[in-house]
C-alpha cells in the first residue's frame, strides 16, 4: 500500500545510474570484444577475445603486478598509520587532540588531491626538503625508480585520511567499557587494545584495507602526476590506449578487467574476509 | 617487564600518530611556503625572499581562469543534481522494511568502486554513440555519477536518528507518507544534505580522470589545466593555486564545523557498511 | 464502536494473528494484554493501518476501516517510544495533526493550550521535547494524539519506558484523563497491573488469538482457560477430573467445588493462593495437603512457598508475626469450596 512512494523516491537515482553507468559499462564490455582496425576510430566487425588474451602476456601482466604491488604496500602502510591515528582521534583523553585530529582528517578528505600531489612533488621531489628522507627507501631522488616512491607517497596521502576515518567509525562503535573491563581484570592499556579492541575491530580493519587497495589500483592522477612516465598503472595504460593510439577496443578490455578486479577486491575479498573473521 | 612493554607499545603508537600527522601536514606547508617564493624558477628549499608574483601569475592566466569558471559551474550543477537524487534515494532507503534495501543501497554506492577512468571512458563511448558531444553536458553526466554515492551516504547517515515510529506518528495525525517524510525526515537530514552537497562539490571540483575523457580542448576544467601544466613543467603558479585550495578547505571546514560539527561530520563520512 | 473481527496475519509460515477478534464500546477503555510475541502489537498496528491483515475486518463506528490508509483513519496513536518530533516545540508537536487538518491558527492555538492543560503541562508549549522528562514526554505524546479529537485512541505500552514510581503516578493520571475525555481507547500492554488499573475490559491474547475478553474481575475470577488463569496473578492449578459436586485431582484428593460454567473435554481446578488458609478448617471446607518449600521475608508480609501435589510452589502471604512452619513440614490447607473453580484447560 505504501510501496508507491518508495518507488518514486528511488526511481530517479536508479534510472540515472542505469543510464549513465549501467548502459555505458555494458557498451564498453561489448566494445572490448570488437577487433581493432589500426588508424580507424570505428571498431571492426565480428567478435574477438584478442584484447583480453593480449593482457595475459608477460609484457602487460607487469603493469598489473606493478599496480597491485604499490597498492598493497600503500594499503598496508595506511592501515599501520591509520589505526593509531583513528584510535587517538576517538580515545585520546584530551578533547582538543580528538577534535584536532578529526578536523585534519576531514579537512584532507575535502582538500583537492591535485593540490596535495603537487605539494608532495614539492616536498619529496628531487629539490624538496624531504628528498633525503625519501632516499632512505633505496633510490636516490634522481633515480628513475624514485618515481615509485613518489607515487607511493602520493597514494598514501590519498588513502590515509579515508582509512583513518573509516576506523574512527569502527572504534566509535566499540564501547570503552570493554577496555575498562579488561583493565579491571589486570590488562595494561596496550594489552587491552591488542586482546580486546583489535579482534573486535578486525572486520573494520579488513574492509578499510580493502577500500584502500581499491582506491590505489583504480587511481589515475597519482601515477599521472608523480610517475614521471616511469610508473605506469593499469589506469594509465588504459588512458594511453585511448588517447595515444586510439585503440578503443583494447582500452575497453583493460577497463573491464580493472572493473572486475576492483569489484573482486571490494566485494569478493570482503566476503572472504567475513568468512575468515567470524562475527 | 609487563609495564615496560606497555610503555614501549604506547610510545610506538604515539610516534606513529606523530609521524602520520607530520606526513600529512608537512608537504602542504612546504607548498604553501614555496608559493610566496620570489625567485622566478623552482629553486632549492627554503625560499630566501618572498613575494606574491605567483598569485599574480595565476590571476593573469586566462587558461586557469576559464577552467576555474567551468569547474565552479560544473561543481554546482553536479552537486545540485547528485544531492537531490541522493536525498530522495536516502529517504526511501531509510525505511528498514523496504524489501531488498541492502541490495538497492549497494547499487547506489556502486559508482564508488568503479574506477573513475572506466566511468569516464565508458561515458565517452556511450555519449558518442548517442550523439551527445557538448562537453559540459558530458561532464555533468560523469560528475553526477561519481558524486551520487557520497550524497546518498551522507544523507543516509544523518537519517539514522529518525525512527520509523516518528514517520508513523505524523501519518497517524493525518499526514500522507510524502508529507510525513517532508515534515519529519527532511529537517533531520539537513546536516547530511549540507555535508553531502559540500562533498559532491569538492569531489567534482577536483576530478581529473572523468574530466580528461569528457572535456575537449575548449572546455577544460581547472584540474585538467593544472595537471597538464604539472606534467609539462613544474612552476610555482600551481603552488599558489594549492595554497588557495588549502585556504578554501580551511574555510569550508570552519563552515562545516559551525553548521554540523566536526565530530558528527567525521561520523557521517566515516560510517560505512 | 470498534469491532475487530477474525484478523489473521502470517509472517512466512508462522501465524502472528490467527483469527483475533475483539470489540470496544463507546468511551470504553480496553486493554490488550498478553506475553511478548502474542500478536497484540500486530493487532494494534493493523487497527492503526500500518500493517495489513491477510483476512478479517475492522469497523469503527460502523465505518469499515480495513481498506482505509492510516492517515485517513482518525485514530490517535501514542507510540511506545513516544515518537515526538525532536525539531519541533512541544506546542508544534501537539498542533501537527491540526495543521494537517487545516484548522485555522486561532482555533489551533486554543486547542493546543487546552491539551497542555489536560495533561498538566500548561506553559511548556515552547519547550523542545528533549528538554522534558520522560513522564512529561509521555504526556506530550498523549496530548498530540488527543488534539485531533480522534474517534479511537491507541496506546502502545504507554508506561513501559518509565521507572516504577513514576509509572504509578502516571497510571492514576492517565486513568483520569481517559475517563474525562471519554474516547474509546485500546491499550496494548504486557503489564497486567497496568491493564487492571486502566481498562474497563481486558482482552487476553496468546499465540495470535484473543482467549477471553471481560472486566478485570471476570478475567481474574472466571478465567476462560488455564492460560488466562495462570497469566493473571498467582494460580494454584491442579490437574484431575471434574465430577458431580466437585473435582478429583490426579493424586486422588476429593475437593468440593461449584459446577463449571463452561463445558470442556479437559478441565482443571484453579485456586487463587489468597483463598488458602493455614487455620483449622471450618465445616464444609476442603482440606488440601501441602508441603512447606521455604519462606521469604517481604516486609509487609512473609511469603510462604507451598507445594501441593508436586506442583510448582505457590506463595501464600502471611501477616507479620505469624508463626512460620519449618521448611519441609507437611500441613493441611483449608479452602472454601466457593474459591475452587473448575476451569477448561483450553479456551473453547
Amino acid at each position: 500500500m505504501k510501496r508507491g512512494i518508495h518507488l518514486w523516491l528511488l526511481a530517479p537515482g536508479l534510472l540515472l545510474l542505469a543510464m549513465l553507468m549501467g548502459g555505458p559499462v555494458a557498451l564498453l564490455a561489448l566494445e572490448s570484444l570488437k577487433p581493432f582496425i589500426p588508424g580507424s576510430m570505428r571498431p571492426g566487425e565480428g567478435w574477438t577475445l584478442a584484447h583480453y588474451r593480449e593482457l595475459l602476456q608477460p609484457a602487460y601482466l607487469v603493469y598489473f603486478w606493478e599496480t597491485f604491488r604499490i597498492g598493497l604496500i600503500v594499503s598496508t602502510l595506511s592501515l599501520l598509520l591509520g589505526a593509531p591515528l583513528a584510535f587517538a582521534a576517538v580515545r585520546s583523553p584530551r578533547a582538543a587532540v580528538r577534535k584536532g585530529l578529526l578536523a585534519l582528517l576531514v579537512g584532507l578528505l575535502v582538500m583537492s588531491l591535485i593540490a596535495r600531489l603537487y605539494a608532495i612533488e614539492m616536498a619529496w621531489g628531487s629539490l624538496g626538503p624531504l628528498a633525503p628522507l625519501g632516499a632512505l627507501l633505496g633510490f636516490a631522488p634522481r633515480h628513475p625508480r624514485y618515481a615509485e616512491v613518489l607515487v607511493g607517497i602520493g597514494l598514501l596521502h590519498f588513502t590515509l585520511p579515508v582509512v583513518a576515518l573509516m576506523l574512527v567509525g569502527t572504534f566509535r562503535a566499540l564501547s570503552p567499557r570493554l577496555e575498562e573491563a579488561a583493565a579491571s581484570l589486570g590488562a595494561t592499556r596496550s594489552d587491552a587494545v591488542v586482546s580486546i579492541l583489535l579482534p573486535l575491530a578486525a572486520p573494520g580493519l579488513v574492509s578499510a584495507f580493502l577500500v584502500a587497495l581499491a582506491m590505489c589500483i583504480s587511481n589515475f592522477v597519482a601515477p599521472l602526476v608523480l610517475g614521471r612516465g616511469v610508473v605506469v598503472f593499469t589506469t594509465s595504460l588504459m588512458y594511453t590506449r585511448f588517447a595515444d593510439i586510439g585503440n578503443y577496443p583494447s582500452g575497453a578490455a583493460i577497463g573491464i578487467t580493472m572493473l572486475i578486479l576492483a569489484f573482486l577486491v571490494v566485494y569478493g575479498l570482503s566476503a572472504l574476509a567475513r568468512r575468515l573473521v567470524p562475527r | 617487564m609487563k609495564v615496560a612493554l606497555d610503555l614501549a607499545a604506547r610510545t610506538l603508537a604515539r610516534l606513529a600518530v606523530l609521524a602520520a600527522v607530520l606526513f600529512l601536514l608537512v608537504p602542504l606547508l612546504v607548498a604553501c611556503l614555496l608559493s610566496f617564493d620570489d625567485r622566478s624558477f623552482l629553486g632549492a628549499f627554503p625560499p630566501q625572499q618572498f613575494s606574491l608574483r605567483w598569485y599574480r601569475a595565476f590571476a593573469s592566466n586566462p587558461t586557469y581562469l576559464d577552467g576555474l569558471l567551468i569547474s565552479l559551474q560544473l561543481g554546482l550543477v553536479a552537486a545540485l543534481i547528485a544531492t537531490t537524487l541522493g536525498t530522495l534515494g536516502a529517504l526511501a532507503l531509510m525505511d528498514p522494511r523496504l524489501a531488498g534495501r541492502d541490495a538497492l543501497e549497494a547499487v547506489f554506492l556502486s559508482p564508488k568502486f568503479v574506477p573513475t577512468v572506466v566511468i569516464g571512458f565508458s561515458l565517452l563511448v556511450f555519449t558518442a554513440r548517442l550523439g551527445i558531444f557538448d562537453p559540459f553536458t558530458r561532464l555533468v553526466m560523469g560528475h553526477v555519477v561519481i558524486t551520487l554515492p557520497f550524497t546518498l551516504r551522507a544523507v543516509l547517515a544523518s537519517l539514522i536518528g529518525v525512527k520509523r515510529s516518528q514517520i508513523e506518528a505524523a501519518i497517524s495525525l493525518g499526514a500522507s507518507e510524502a508529507r510525513a517524510l517532508w515534515d519529519v525526515a527532511v529537517p533531520a537530514a539537513r546536516s547530511g544534505i549540507v555535508a553531502g552537497a559540500a562533498m559532491a562539490f569538492v569531489l567534482s571540483f577536483d576530478e581529473v580522470a572523468v574530466s580528461l575523457f569528457l572535456s575537449d580542448a575548449f572546455t577544460q576544467t581547472l584540474p585538467i589545466a593544472l595537471v597538464a601544466e604539472m606534467r609539462a613543467n613544474l612552476n610555482l603558479t600551481i603552488a599558489a593555486v594549492s595554497t588557495v585550495f588549502l585556504a578554501a578547505t580551511l574555510l569550508l571546514l570552519l563552515l562545516l564545523d559551525r553548521t554540523i560539527g566536526i565530530e558528527r561530520l567525521a561520523g557521517d563520512v566515516g560510517a560505512r557498511g | 464502536m470498534l469491532e475487530v473481527q477474525n484478523l489473521t496475519r502470517r509472517f512466512g509460515s508462522a501465524f502472528a494473528l490467527d483469527g483475533a477478534s475483539l470489540d470496544a464500546g463507546a468511551a470504553e477503555v480496553v486493554a490488550l494484554l498478553g506475553p511478548s510475541g502474542c500478536g497484540k502489537t500486530t493487532t494494534l498496528r493493523i487497527v492503526a493501518g500500518f500493517e495489513s491483515a491477510d483476512s478479517g475486518s475492522i469497523t469503527l463506528g460502523g465505518r469499515d476501516l480495513t481498506r482505509l490508509p492510516p492517515h485517513a483513519r482518525d485514530i490517535g496513536l501514542v507510540f511506545q517510544d513516544y515518537a515526538l518530533f525532536p525539531h519541533m516545540s512541544v506546542g508544534d508537536n501537539i498542533a501537527y495533526g491540526l495543521r494537517r487538518r487545516a484548522i485555522p491558527r486561532a482555533q489551533r492555538e486554543a486547542r493546543v493550550a487546552e491539551m497542555l492543560d489536560l495533561v498538566r503541562l500548561t506553559g511548556l508549549g515552547a519547550r523542545r521535547p528533549a528538554q522534558l522528562s520522560g513522564g512529561q514526554q509521555q504526556r506530550v505524546a498523549l496530548a498530540r494524539a488527543l488534539a485531533i479529537n480522534p474517534r479511537l485512541l491507541l496506546l502502545d505500552e504507554p508506561l513501559s519506558n518509565l521507572d516504577a514510581k513514576l509509572r504509578h503516578t502516571l497510571q492514576t493520571e492517565l486513568r483520569q484523563i481517559l475517563s474525562r475525555i471519554g474516547t474509546t481507547t485500546l491499550i496494548v500492554t504486557h503489564d497486567q497491573e497496568e491493564a487492571m488499573a486502566l481498562a474497563d475490559r481486558i482482552a487476553i491474547m496468546s499465540a495470535g488469538r484473543v482467549l477471553q475478553i471481560g472486566t478485570p474481575r471476570e478475567v481474574y475470577e472466571e478465567p476462560a482457560c488455564r492460560f488466562v488463569a495462570e497469566f493473571l496473578g498467582q494460580a494454584l492449578w491442579l490437574e484431575g477430573r471434574a465430577g458431580p459436586g466437585g473435582f478429583t485431582t490426579t493424586a486422588g484428593t476429593q475437593l468440593a467445588a461449584p459446577p463449571s460454567r463452561r463445558v470442556a473435554a479437559a478441565q482443571g481446578l484453579l485456586i487463587r493462593p489468597e483463598a488458602l488458609r493455614l487455620d483449622a478448617p471450618r465445616p464444609g471446607d476442603n482440606a488440601l495437603p501441602a508441603q512447606v518449600a521455604g519462606h521469604r521475608y517481604r516486609g509487609a508480609a512473609t511469603l510462604l512457598d507451598l507445594m501441593v501435589e508436586g506442583t510448582a510452589p505457590v506463595a501464600l502471604a502471611l501477616p507479620p508475626g505469624s508463626p512460620l512452619p519449618e521448611p519441609g513440614a507437611s500441613l493441611t490447607l483449608a479452602v472454601a469450596p466457593a474459591a475452587c473453580r473448575i476451569i477448561p484447560v483450553e479456551a473453547g
